[in-house]
């Protein structure tokens, strides 16, 4: 069950773009009334202002103004007044909210000649205010966080951005909003960024008096020890340099060797065809590489037939068996009710019982018992499709292969002329040893930066920061010890552990332990909660987009973008329009299931990049996914999304000018249509409109 | 899912990582309700916090 509901109720906009004045206050609609459940549709011409609605949604919702460059995009269109509007007047836009029970008003006003951007809120009971002050609670969900209201303020420009390397963690803050989670996640610290405990801890630690010896050694050490970080941290930091240097020059280099390359390749069919070879080769390599190394995952390839049948055999008699009904909370509760005696024989007493009882839940997880069965249907399922030798074989053939292919491309290479031959060796050799510099600096970089555990334990970079000193926690408090320590986390849990040795001396000792405490498990409990909440949501995104035609691969989510993997387990950089966009609805309707409050989603131009085909796909994954949704469409995309709005109750709008001529888009001469624009709710001209542009005889041909 | 289930899991998960910290009864309970606070949407002030590190740390 959601704790709040946000809906969209109405919008306005006054001297924007092509829109002077909507809802006009005399033709057609007098107010743009949304649906508060289901979807109402927009038919809204190309070029009207559809994108520029997205955009001022986006700062209206959170509050973000737009780049001062950018205020001029907004004026009502010059040259124009036979619409009625004024060129010279400021952009306005507003739109009317329902948070829970509280409905207001967030209005923005473009001054494009002063370059400036305000804000006006309406609340009930408090008025019209200058400045964005909404509810607290829609406060805190879209408060300058531009990329998530992006999310819900959907187009087609979000989906790519989603698909690069952005280097923002979009998804993961997507998550903890609207999960709720990000009120308790700005408690600790995450991603390199301190967090509220923290910074209190550092409060703490002011409280402390110079005091006696012990407060001396330990404000010495703490000093030296935020020293050696620093150190650490300008290390690190010249490292990362060097490494986006070698980066540079790697990609300089192969540059010019491709350039070698062409020029040669114009010329010379045998070496085109050798290089070809060689590339081709050394794919089919790594590509067998990685299926070698998947199917050795499999136990039964690796076990033989034999062993993996009687594994399965054993498994199969466990599904039969059935394990205990529950595995679960329920089961404890069981041996309560139904027995008379514990398990340990002892009769039962009540507070036993209590016993049990309040702590049934904590044994096993309630959801340990799918994950089991799930376990040994897979079990039961596989079998082994080849053998340990098959795949050494096929994997020394490519090999053979591939040596095959760089030796002839070498000997062709003989052909260049001397001097190209020298530039291209001395290349080829700058670019190895550039390589190996690179895999060296990369991991001297990853000792001092990851915070990875695995790789900090395998690495033994914690060497140096444990002790078996009890007092001080099992932390090093020793100068020369700690100024050994070259990973940034390991010393700055030195560095923590001073400062609260250092408070512990005074009075605040209670206040600092508790806080560190608290951190410790808050972490701990945050992050395995969002890896599980990542999981599940990656299976329903997944189930989501499956639904999109040409979405044929598998979408994993990491924090900052979504990863598409093929069938061959290979990450796929790139991916066409419509599987970027069905990606992105697919993960938008995971974390609307996952929310906390029920949200809205507006989508301009949803079926852009898609076929007449993909329509109904889409209503699938999208339309039935969110309470309240929003469409901004054209009547191209009207056309493809008739058997949705002819089916079902949807509110539609279409925005037309006074004398436009509703078949056509046009005036009755053919222009460009005059008049005012108004807000026309009639489901006729919705159906009508644009139909002899072209779309519906279109579709016509296609059924022929 | 909404929150109600993943605060729920999150009470659940804090409670066994505090038991395998040795946390005590009251300990977790101080816990649980900061994260009651928040998810009834407390702004929780410093000093409010501080009275959690308190408590939290008196038990210690």
């Amino acid at each position: 069950m959601v704790t709040h509901n946000l809906r969209i109720i109405g919008m306005k906009w006054k001297n924007m773009r092509n829109f002077e004045q909507v809802p006009h206050p005399k033709i057609g609609e007098k107010k743009l009334n949304f649906a508060k459940e289901g979807w109402t549709l927009l038919q809204i011409q190309n070029n009207y202002g559809k994108t520029s609605t997205m955009h001022l949604l986006r700062s209206v919702f959170t509050g973000v103004r737009f780049p001062r460059d950018e205020l001029k995009k907004y004026r009502y269109r010059k040259g124009r007044n036979d619409w009625g509007g004024d060129p010279e007047a400021r952009a306005e836009f507003s739109v009317m909210l329902s948070l829970d029970d509280e409905n207001f008003e967030i209005s923005t006003s473009l001054d494009w000649k002063n370059l400036s951007q305000t804000f006006q809120t309406y609340r009930e009971g408090l008025g019209k205010r200058p400045g964005w002050n909404p509810p607290e609670f829609f406060r805190s969900i879209f408060e300058g966080k531009v990329d998530f209201a992006e999310l819900l303020i959907l187009d087609g420009e979000k989906a790519r951005k989603m698909n690069r390397n952005t280097g923002e963690n979009t998804i993961g803050r997507a998550i903890r909003q609207v999960t709720g989670l990000s009120s308790i996640c700005d408690l600790i610290d995450e991603n390199g960024e301190e967090g509220k405990i923290s910074e209190l801890i550092k409060e703490l630690e002011q409280t402390v008096g110079s005091g006696g010896k012990k407060t001396q050694t330990l404000e010495e050490s703490l000093r030296l020890c935020v020293e050696h970080r620093e150190w650490a941290e300008s290390e690190r930091d010249k490292l990362g340099e060097e490494l986006e240097q070698l980066n540079d020059d790697i990609n300089e280099i192969r540059e010019k060797l491709n350039e070698f390359d062409d020029k040669y390749a114009t010329d010379d069919e045998e070496f085109k065809l050798a290089v070809d070879n060689k590339l081709k080769a050394k794919e089919e390599l790594d590509s067998e590489v990685k299926t070698v190394l998947k199917k050795l995952f499999n136990p039964g390839n690796a076990l033989g037939d034999n062993i993996w049948e009687d594994v399965i055999e054993f498994y199969t008699s466990q599904i039969r068996g059935k394990l205990p009904g529950e595995a679960t909370g329920d089961w404890f509760r069981e041996i309560v009710e139904d027995f008379e005696a514990c398990i340990c024989g002892n009769p039962w007493n009540e507070k036993m019982k209590k016993n049990v009882l309040d702590h049934s839940e904590s044994y096993v997880d309630s959801r340990i018992m799918p994950r089991i069965k799930r376990m040994q249907k897979k079990v039961v399922e596989s079998s082994s499709t080849t053998t340990v030798g098959e795949l050494k074989a096929g994997l020394d053939a490519l090999r053979r292969g591939y040596m095959r292919a760089s030796k002839k491309e070498r000997e062709v290479r003989k052909n260049f002329s001397s001097e190209d031959r020298d530039k291209y060796k001395s290349l080829s050799n700058s670019q190895g040893k550039k390589e190996e510099r690179k895999k060296k600096i990369s991991r001297e970089f990853d000792y001092f930066d990851s915070e990875n555990r695995d790789f900090i334990m395998y690495h033994d970079l914690d060497r140096y920061t444990v002790t078996r000193n009890m007092e001080h926690n099992y932390i090093t408090i020793k100068p020369d010890r700690f100024e050994k320590i070259i990973n940034i986390s390991e010393i700055k849990k030195v560095e923590q552990n001073l400062r609260l040795l250092k408070i512990n001396t005074g009075t605040s000792a209670k206040k600092a332990n508790g806080a560190i405490l608290l951190k410790r498990i808050l972490e701990e409990s945050i992050k395995r909660v969002l890896q599980e909440i990542q999981k599940e949501m990656e299976v329903e995104m997944n189930n989501f987009a499956k639904k999109m035609p040409g979405v044929d691969f598998k979408i994993e989510i990491s924090e900052s973008r979504l990863i598409f993997i093929n069938e061959s387990g290979d990450i796929q950089t790139d991916a066409n329009e419509s599987a970027e966009l069905g990606a992105i609805y697919g993960l938008v309707s995971a974390l609307n299931q996952h929310s906390d409050v029920s949200l809205p989603i507006v989508v301009d131009t949803p079926l852009a990049g898609f076929g007449k085909s993909m329509s109904k796909s889409w209503v699938d994954v999208i339309g039935d996914g969110f309470q309240q949704g929003i469409g901004l469409v054209n009547s191209g995309e009207k056309d493809h999304l008739r058997f949705w709005w002819t089916q079902e109750d949807l509110m539609l709008y279409t925005f037309l000018r006074e004398d436009e001529v509703v078949r056509t888009e046009r005036g009755p001469d053919g222009g460009d249509p005059s008049g005012p624009m108004f807000i026309d709710s009639s489901v006729e001209n919705f159906d009508l409109y644009g139909i002899d542009v072209g779309y519906e005889k279109k579709s016509a041909k296609e059924e022929l | 899912m909404s929150k109600q289930n993943v605060y729920d899991r999150l009470k659940k998960i804090i409670e066994n990582v505090a038991k395998k910290e040795k946390l005590t009864q009251a300990q977790v309970s101080t816990i649980i309700s900061l994260v009651e606070s928040i998810r009834e949407g407390d702004a929780l002030s410093d000093e409010k916090l501080m009275r959690y590190f308190d408590q939290i740390g008196g038990d210690l």
